[in-house]
């Protein structure tokens, strides 16, 4: 508590040099004429500025966030069996992040030993609530290698997609295993708020309630929870077994 | 030269001091700026919220322009004291005190409105600003229900703290150029008699009659009805300047 209050103390103590050291300068350094000029200019940026302002907020709404119907995932879950990956490629509600193929060796796997595919990425795995992943496999003479496409749901949160962020998750083979790999993704988003003078008449935005003018940060926001498929493509001739939910 | 000077009203000097002053002080404005852009550095990140887990992180920076008024305030307190410092009244040949407070109040207005605008334009500037410097910029959900009146609003909001401020900076610098060593005892009186009268007040009355600084702040900035705002603010501005100009008619001419 007490080297909080230092620190305040001390940060204080430098802007109140800094302020004033600016105002020594200022005053002997530079001319007036400078002075006006750098205002003039200083001026005519902040009068096209909410002209830049509006421009900017036009270019951002050209992408119009697709509404993603409610339990919209559960149901391509559900239908999965009369699905291609043609029609999730083309389905305006999902993302492909990610194709990756791993090379397999049909003569490593028979049937004593297939290969297994994880469905769950650790063995003892609670998963992160912000996933909801499902695996799909389908067997298909049009690949000779494990073909993985990721797909994801779009997400949005603040109006503003985040599900093309997603940092993909890999796929690695050990010991005849194939496991997926979560890898951290980091969002930052940056968000503008209000003067709260603009709100000084209106009882329900007085942010200054509590006497402090720094109240009002509301920082209610959704945490999105991602929802994944994993389209697995095995060759015909591959022996396999998915592991966690029984072979398909 | 005289002959000339004493044709001209008192207006027309203190007009034309005002002209004068305000090209004397117009590295005030760079002053202004440089505060100002000191506010825009800060305003960038005024705070951070987020959360996560193991395998996802979502951070949100909040930019505010809420730096920027305390920077402005700064700049229009340091532009009272140094109005009401002596030397600003030693250039004038032709001067008495009622030109000199006269003009002084006039360059106090004009810098509190260039503020006001610069504050009002600020909002977009900053939107600009964070737009430029990073993706992915959101405004907040209140920004679509602010109209014309909000900026309106904000202007002279903005523009009427300042020149209180500015008001309040230019009479304490007023009043000790009066009092000289005897302001600074006052000072210490003062402040010695509103803790004594407000735990005086805080026992006698109950404790919603302690005054604090928060209660003085919340007293303009907690009023949402604007007539009363507004009458609130143009007595404290109208006792700021009747105190401030009581001071300099004592003063010694100088000219």
């Amino acid at each position: 508590m007490a080297m909080a209050g230092f620190w305040v103390i001390l940060n204080l103590l430098f802007l109140v040099l800094l302020i004033l050291g600016i105002s020594k300068i200022v005053k002997s350094r530079i001319s007036k004429k400078i002075s006006i000029w750098v205002m003039a200019i200083y001026f005519i940026l902040l009068f096209f500025s909410p002209l830049m302002a509006t421009m900017m907020q036009g270019a951002d709404k050209i992408n119009e966030p697709v509404r993603v119907p409610d339990s919209y995932f559960m149901s391509v879950v559900e239908n999965a069996d009369t699905m291609t990956l043609e029609d999730l490629v083309e389905d305006e509600h999902f993302v492909l992040l990610d194709v990756r193929e791993i090379p397999v060796a049909l003569n490593d796997f028979s049937k004593d030993r297939p290969l297994k595919i994880a469905s769950r990425h650790r063995d003892h795995d609670q998963f992160d609530h912000m996933y909801r992943y499902q695996l799909m496999v389908e067997v298909t003479d049009e690949v000779e290698n494990v073909e993985i496409s990721q797909f994801v749901q779009r997400t949005y949160t603040d109006q503003v997609e985040i599900s093309q962020e997603l940092v993909p998750w890999s796929w690695t083979m050990t010991e005849g295993r194939l496991k997926p790999e979560i890898h951290q993704t980091e969002i930052v988003r940056h968000r503008l708020s209000p003067n709260p003078l603009l709100f000084h008449f209106q009882e329900k935005h007085n942010i200054i309630k509590n006497g402090s003018i720094s109240q009002e940060m509301d920082f209610h926001f959704m945490i999105p929870e991602f929802r994944i498929i994993q389209w697995v493509r095995v060759p015909e001739d591959l022996h396999f077994l998915v592991q966690g939910v029984g072979p398909h | 030269m005289n002959s000339i000077i004493h044709k001209e009203t008192q207006m027309t000097i203190a007009l034309r001091q005002t002209r004068d002053k305000l090209y004397h002080n117009a590295n005030a404005f760079m002053y202004l700026i440089i505060l100002q852009l000191l506010g825009y550095f800060l305003a960038n990140n005024v705070g951070m919220s987020g959360s996560g887990t193991e395998y996802f992180s979502y951070t949100v920076r909040i930019a505010s322009s809420v730096p920027l008024i305390f920077f402005t305030i700064i700049w229009m307190l340091l532009q009272g004291l140094h109005l009401a410092g002596e030397k600003s009244r030693e250039y004038y040949l032709v001067s008495n005190n009622f030109t000199a407070y006269f003009s002084d109040i006039a360059v106090l207005e004009i810098f509190a409105v260039t503020g006001g605008v610069t504050l009002l334009l600020s909002e977009s500037f900053l939107q600009v600003m964070v737009s430029v410097l990073y993706e992915n910029v959101t405004l907040q959900a209140s920004f679509s229900e602010v109209g014309f009146i909000n900026y309106v609003s904000l202007f002279v909001t903005a523009t009427l703290y300042l020149l209180m401020f500015g008001a309040a900076a230019y009479t304490v610098g007023i009043l000790r150029a009066r009092f000289k060593g005897r302001f600074f005892l006052g000072i210490f009186l003062l402040i010695a008699l509103l803790i004594f009268g407000s735990v005086l007040a805080a026992r006698l009355l109950g404790p919603a009659f302690g005054s604090t600084i928060e209660s003085a702040v919340n007293f303009y900035l907690h009023e949402t009805r604007g007539m009363i705002w507004f009458l609130k603010m143009a007595v404290t501005i109208g006792a700021l300047y009747g105190i401030s100009y009581l001071g300099i008619r004592n003063l010694e001419v100088n000219a």
